[in-house]
């Protein structure tokens, strides 16, 4: 089958699937996931199968990216992940009109705060329980930020969930719907968070960031925040930034102003809820 | 190694916590922090003022053979 996702800014033309993916994917992307028509689409990826002589010694499957194979061939039954690496992998590749950020994006009253962070930080479960309680989650995984306006745009992508986290999710956000889990991919088990229906999302606007938070999660620690300096963010922001260099200096302006307008702090939490509190203050 | 052509585009902080310059190749940007106020006197008083002019504080780096030493990021 052939179908087509509508994460707003860009659309994906994805072909290949099997019936049982393509309704997984359907519990995440709900209406915005649609039968391909003939038409333009931002990225296309495809699902093909692999080699004869591979498959006379395992069945499995490699996605191609615009005709690129960035990954290592995987099983039937970890799909679903792989495709949805594949999106992020087709927009921070290919895409460079926008700055993109390896960060969380949240927002409440029109005020974006980025959780720049590598993969394993806490940054995705941060980002979908605030997603959950009260806050617009843009994303879990890549800020998308134009470099005129510095707005951040919303991403209809579902939160990628690992390991612990799953069980965390589940705990602290009774009624969110999650995918089935995907176990042993080279991440270990991953589940999908879907937050919002299309009619919510349809309300979320691109926003300007006014806050950066470098999130770190350490169990039984009390909140603890760290105010840092405009040089410091932007190094940080600068090990995050997929394709400053590709924009040039349009990039580096964009990083520079982030890091000028929006205040920065390092954080280490371990209750959810109590930085919830914090940073709902910091946005009222 | 830095020389004073090959930044293409820099910015001051206002904050006064440095400087980042973006160098003719793109992708490498070297910072300037602070935490050489020791050693640079001039430069973070520059940095400190209200109005940071940027051939000033270039021409004022170059005064103090800042452009050989590399604080490459």
């Amino acid at each position: 089958m052939t179908i087509a996702i509508d994460s707003g800014p860009y659309t994906f033309s994805i072909k290949g699937l099997s019936a049982p993916v393509v309704s997984e994917l359907s519990n995440l992307y709900l209406e915005r996931l649609t039968p391909e028509k003939d038409g333009f689409y931002d990225f296309s990826l495809s699902i093909e199968n692999t080699s004869p002589l591979r498959r006379f010694f395992r069945r499995q499957r490699i996605i191609s990216v615009e005709g690129v194979k960035p990954f290592n061939p995987i099983s039937d039954q970890h799909l679903l992940p792989s495709i949805e690496w594949a999106m992020n992998w087709a927009v921070a590749a290919y895409q460079h009109t926008k700055l993109s950020l390896h960060s969380s994006v949240v927002v409440k009253n029109g005020k974006a705060i980025l959780f720049p962070a590598s993969s394993g930080s806490g940054k995705s479960t941060l980002a979908t329980y605030l997603g959950y309680s009260g806050w617009q989650m843009f994303s879990d995984e890549m800020a998308l930020i134009d470099p005129n306006t510095l707005e951040v745009s919303p991403l209809y992508r579902p939160a990628s969930l690992k390991n612990k986290s799953i069980d965390v999710i589940s705990t602290l956000c009774e009624n969110v719907n999650l995918s089935n889990i995907t176990r042993g991919t080279h991440k270990g088990d991953i589940a999908h968070a879907r937050l919002y229906t299309c009619q919510q999302f349809g309300h979320f606007v691109p926003s300007k960031p006014k806050f950066v938070v470098f999130p770190r999660y350490v169990p039984h620690k009390e909140t603890t925040i760290r105010m840092i300096s405009s040089v410091e963010s932007f190094a940080m922001l600068l090990r995050n930034a997929f394709n400053y260099n590709i924009m040039g200096k349009q990039g580096f302006s964009a990083l520079s102003e982030i890091s000028s307008s929006c205040q920065a702090m390092q954080i280490e939490y371990s209750d959810a809820h109590d930085l919830d509190d914090y940073l709902s203050g910091l946005v009222e | 190694m830095l020389d004073s052509e090959s930044s293409e585009a820099f910015t001051v902080f206002e904050d006064g916590s440095g400087i980042a310059l973006l160098k003719s190749d793109y992708s490498s940007v070297v910072l300037i922090t602070s935490a050489i106020e020791k050693e640079f006197p001039t430069l973070h008083r520059l940095l400190s003022s209200d109005e940071p002019s940027r051939c000033k504080i270039k021409s004022e780096l170059l005064a103090q053979g800042f452009f050989s030493v590399d604080y490459s990021y």
